[in-house]
């Protein structure tokens, strides 16, 4: 269970606890990080080292341990960016990667700190040039991914060209056709101008409407059809009741099937004197609504319930 | 979860139960899994936690349009599961979304579900005890159902006691808060009144702090009940003196909006006499449900349009802080 260590909160009493870890990879809750480290820098609660509040990361892993390593990773790796063609050969790149091994193992469990952090300053300052440079170079994995989300870039753009040129084409192509047909006519019959440039004015107004028509009658058709899906489903419910909207209602008591004797109503019960068979309420109970009415229905009505079943 | 449901995800959690949104793999439709919770293993000593039996008893034998239809229960060694209907949304959501405009015809449509199925359950002996918007839900067909019947069960029985701390205290009815320990269907109208008074104020009417604080709040509204409006009221377990308030103004000054004969529907929901106060069956043969606007379909019911979260854990600001708690002073 994550617990802050400072001030005892935990997950239980605290259902938004975040951890929050820096270099030296003792964890703190995120509270006590705003509290401690609100002038930007402090100590450390644990080790009493200096630290700065925008290096606090959010604690990811279980063991501190891990989160410190890989927070050391990542500074390392900056200064340790040395690539495999910076070598002469393969045995000096794996003696590099394995040295960069034990400083981080090192840090990370604190052995031998001074000397540590005197060989990377060595280390440093021994191959600054190289390390700027590789700042900026790309390695061989970064540069592949880079390429093929080039490539697909581009693939995409080809084709969408490709689909409008199409697109184009076949609209410049009908209507040369038409237009041709349109000046065909015109030189060859004998009708006047006018009439026939009329028609296919009138032509061309028809073909729009319709399409408009069309699509209006679709989306109705789309609509229908939704809604009638719609109360199938309801319909196949117990459809005991139906509602009616836009009328007056009128009520129709709820008649309770019984399959049993019938029920006296109201003023039978009172004729006939059931109600001197039961209990006469108090005063309390008449208050809170009860009445002998209620209990005499209730009784005569479980004795009724369901008896021609048998 | 069974074989035949597919569990989509989870929908919320209440006091005693978790829901899960699943599919029911045999017709295709979505349904909402109830999964009891076992509590501690000494609760799970006594037995099987006493509303999933209230629910399951009451809502096996009852189907109707505007009761939430228990599909299915499935026991499995010690978890048991309630497969209902699934629902959309609740009442709650719909009063709260303030992108919603209520009309007449909306109001007048789900005060009709709701005594409908109300008017079911009492003629069938059931009080459903526990009414309130968040217990009345909607699907998306504008269908209003009453569910959660963890509280529900038998009346009408004379010589058993019944406990009268029922209902979400700002639907409690003054019978109730005075400690009644017999009462019959009156107390669930009186909720519906609040209900419907809560549609068209889009706050709760009642809201009281405390048991007494409810009283006062209904009074200052309602005038004070007299023995004569309520006889025998003074004979109540927890009965107590309230000073009536000298002046008190009539419901149409708190519903300027609202037609007469919706507040003539609301008075018979409130009369103080149970005995006096009007019964499903007479609510649905009121004026009201007679005059225009009359009601709307089922469909044309609003629905909230964004989902609300479900969880109701405190909710982050912008930055990723924690909201200071804010105080009011009002």
């Amino acid at each position: 269970m994550k617990e802050c260590k400072k001030c005892k909160s935990n997950e239980y009493t605290n259902k938004q606890l975040v951890m929050m870890i820096n270099e030296c990879g003792h964890p703190l809750c995120k509270n006590c990080v705003d509290n401690i480290f609100a002038l930007n820098s402090g100590n450390c609660h644990v080790c009493n080292r200096v630290l700065r509040k925008n290096n606090f990361r959010e604690q990811i892993y279980e063991d501190p341990l891990i989160d410190k390593e890989t927070f050391l990773r990542r500074k390392l790796r900056k200064i340790y960016n040395l690539k495999q063609d910076d070598f002469e050969n393969l045995r000096e790149f794996g003696d590099y990667q394995e040295r960069f091994e034990t400083v981080v193992y090192n840090l990370v469990f604190e052995t031998n700190v001074n000397e540590t952090n005197a060989e990377i300053q060595a280390f440093e300052e021994k191959h600054k040039e190289q390390i700027d440079r590789n700042k900026r170079r790309l390695d061989d994995d970064q540069k592949w991914i880079e390429d093929q989300l080039r490539e697909e870039r581009a693939m995409k753009a080809r084709m969408t060209d490709h689909m409008e040129m199409d697109a184009k084409e076949q609209e410049a192509a009908s209507a040369v056709t038409d237009t041709r047909k349109i000046m065909d006519e015109l030189r060859d019959s004998n009708v006047a101008a006018e009439v026939i440039l009329d028609r296919e004015r009138k032509k061309q107004i028809e073909k729009e409407l319709e399409e408009k028509e069309e699509q209006e009658k679709r989306k109705r058709r789309n609509k229908e059809m939704l809604q009638t899906r719609k109360r199938a489903a309801e319909n196949m419910s117990f459809n005991t009741v139906i509602r009616v909207a836009g009328r007056a209602y009128v009520h129709q008591p709820l008649e309770l099937v019984i399959n049993g004797p019938p029920m006296p109503n109201v003023s039978e019960i009172e004729a006939l004197g059931y109600l001197a068979h039961i209990r006469q309420p108090t005063a309390e109970y008449i208050a809170g609504g009860y009445t002998p009415m209620l209990g005499c229905s209730r009784a005569l009505f479980e004795a009724r319930i369901d008896l021609f079943s048998f | 979860m069974s074989r035949r449901y597919d569990t989509i995800k989870h929908l919320g959690e209440g006091q005693f139960a978790n829901v899960y949104l699943a599919q029911d793999l045999e017709s295709g439709e979505c349904v909402a899994i109830k999964k009891i919770k076992l509590g501690s293993r000494e609760e799970a000593k006594d037995g099987i936690n006493r509303t999933a039996i209230r629910e399951i008893k009451l809502l096996k034998e009852i189907h109707h349009d505007n009761i939430i239809g228990l599909r299915d229960v499935i026991g499995h060694r010690t978890s048991i599961q309630l497969v209902f209907d699934f629902m959309d949304t609740d009442l709650e959501h719909v009063i709260k979304d303030k992108e919603i405009i209520l009309m007449p015809a909306h109001i007048k449509n789900i005060t009709m579900q709701m005594l409908l199925g109300l008017e079911f359950l009492h003629v069938h002996w059931i009080l459903h005890r526990d009414l309130k918007p968040n217990n009345l839900l909607m699907n998306k067909m504008g269908r209003v159902k009453l569910t959660d019947f963890g509280l529900a069960r038998f009346f009408g029985s004379p010589n058993r006691n019944y406990t009268h701390q029922v209902v979400t205290r700002w639907y409690r009815a003054p019978e109730l808060l005075f400690g009644a320990r017999s009462y019959g269907v009156g107390i669930d109208i009186w909720s519906v009144g609040c209900i419907i008074a809560e549609l068209l104020l889009r706050n709760p009417i009642f809201p009281g702090e405390s048991d007494i604080d409810q009283l006062v709040k209904i009074f200052n509204i309602l005038g004070c009940p007299t023995p004569e409006t309520w006889p025998n009221m003074t004979e109540m377990n927890s009965y107590v003196i309230i000073k009536p308030q000298t002046e008190y103004m009539a419901l149409n000054y708190y519903f300027s909006a609202a037609p007469q004969d919706l507040l003539d529907l609301m008075a018979g929901m409130w009369t103080f006499d149970p005995i006096k106060r009007l019964t499903c069956t007479q609510s649905l043969q009121m004026e009201y449900f007679r005059t225009q606007p009359f009601c709307c379909l089922d469909e044309e019911l609003p629905l909230p349009k964004k989902q609300q979260p479900q969880k109701r854990s405190r909710r982050l600001d912008d930055d990723g802080t924690r909201p200071v708690r804010r105080l009011n002073f009002d």
